[in-house]
């Protein structure tokens, strides 16, 4: 868990201070709402987005059974720096994200992303950013197993 | 030429059938036409998708290959 609060770096009383990464991590554990969700309340915020990618049943007309989840060791790295990106966006106070690997069965829950800002605005386009970011720029990768046995790797080619 | 050993993942993994092997090559383009020669159709589907690191740095096909290098070859990226 990170909680690091920004400095500005240029020490400008003007300039609106940082948004503040709270929480990113990538794991094996299921994932709550509440404990990302917990990660950016604050006094200062007057809006919070709230992002769940969760398990769809269906691919483009094929019954999804099962999604298996995975990721290169720099993942979280990665996580982390487009979240600090998306943590400096405007009006952000609070950011967090969590994100799962391993199976997942329809239902459950991949990804969380929460940002807290001072007005619902901001704090939508922060959201919409981050999980933006989190596909494509995150290496992470999921294989998918349908209800008929057939199988294949998500965007493989 | 460098001896360079070549890590594969995910879809990339599956298709080559193993994980990691060492092979000769001067670029990164040309260790990947060695891998798609020796693997067959499926790894050559995925590799036209792939993006490349070299010693855990991001590489493209024209990077050249030094001696001991580890080349990670990544499928498209598919979170969320």
């Amino acid at each position: 868990m990170l909680d690091e609060r920004s400095s500005d770096p240029d020490g400008d009383p003007r300039r609106e201070p940082l948004g503040v990464l709270t929480l990113a991590a990538i794991r094996p554990a299921e994932i709550t709402l509440d404990e990302v969700l917990g990660a950016v309340r604050d006094p200062g915020t007057g809006g919070i987005a709230l992002f769940a990618g969760t398990v769809r049943d269906d691919d483009e007309g094929r019954g999804v059974r099962l999604l298996e989840y995975s990721c290169h060791p720099s993942a979280e790295t990665e996580l982390r720096r487009v979240a600090e990106r998306a943590a400096a966006l405007p009006g952000v106070r609070r950011l967090a994200v969590l994100h799962r690997i391993g199976s997942l069965h329809v239902g459950e829950t991949a990804v969380v992303a929460a940002v807290g800002a001072a007005h619902r605005g901001e704090a939508f386009d922060a959201c919409h950013a981050l999980v933006d970011a989190v596909k494509h720029e995150v290496p992470l990768w999921k294989h998918q197993e349908f209800t008929d046995g057939t199988q294949e790797w998500v965007g493989a080619c | 030429m460098a001896e360079v050993t070549v890590r594969y993942w995910a879809a990339a993994k599956a298709a080559a059938g193993i994980a990691e092997e060492s092979l000769e090559a001067a670029t990164v383009g040309a260790a990947m036409a060695t891998a798609a020669f020796r693997h067959g159709d499926a790894l050559t589907a995925v590799l036209e998708h792939c993006s490349f690191l070299i010693d855990g740095l991001r590489a493209s096909v024209e990077t050249p290959l030094p001696e001991g290098a580890v080349v990670e070859v990544l499928p498209p990226f598919a979170g969320g």
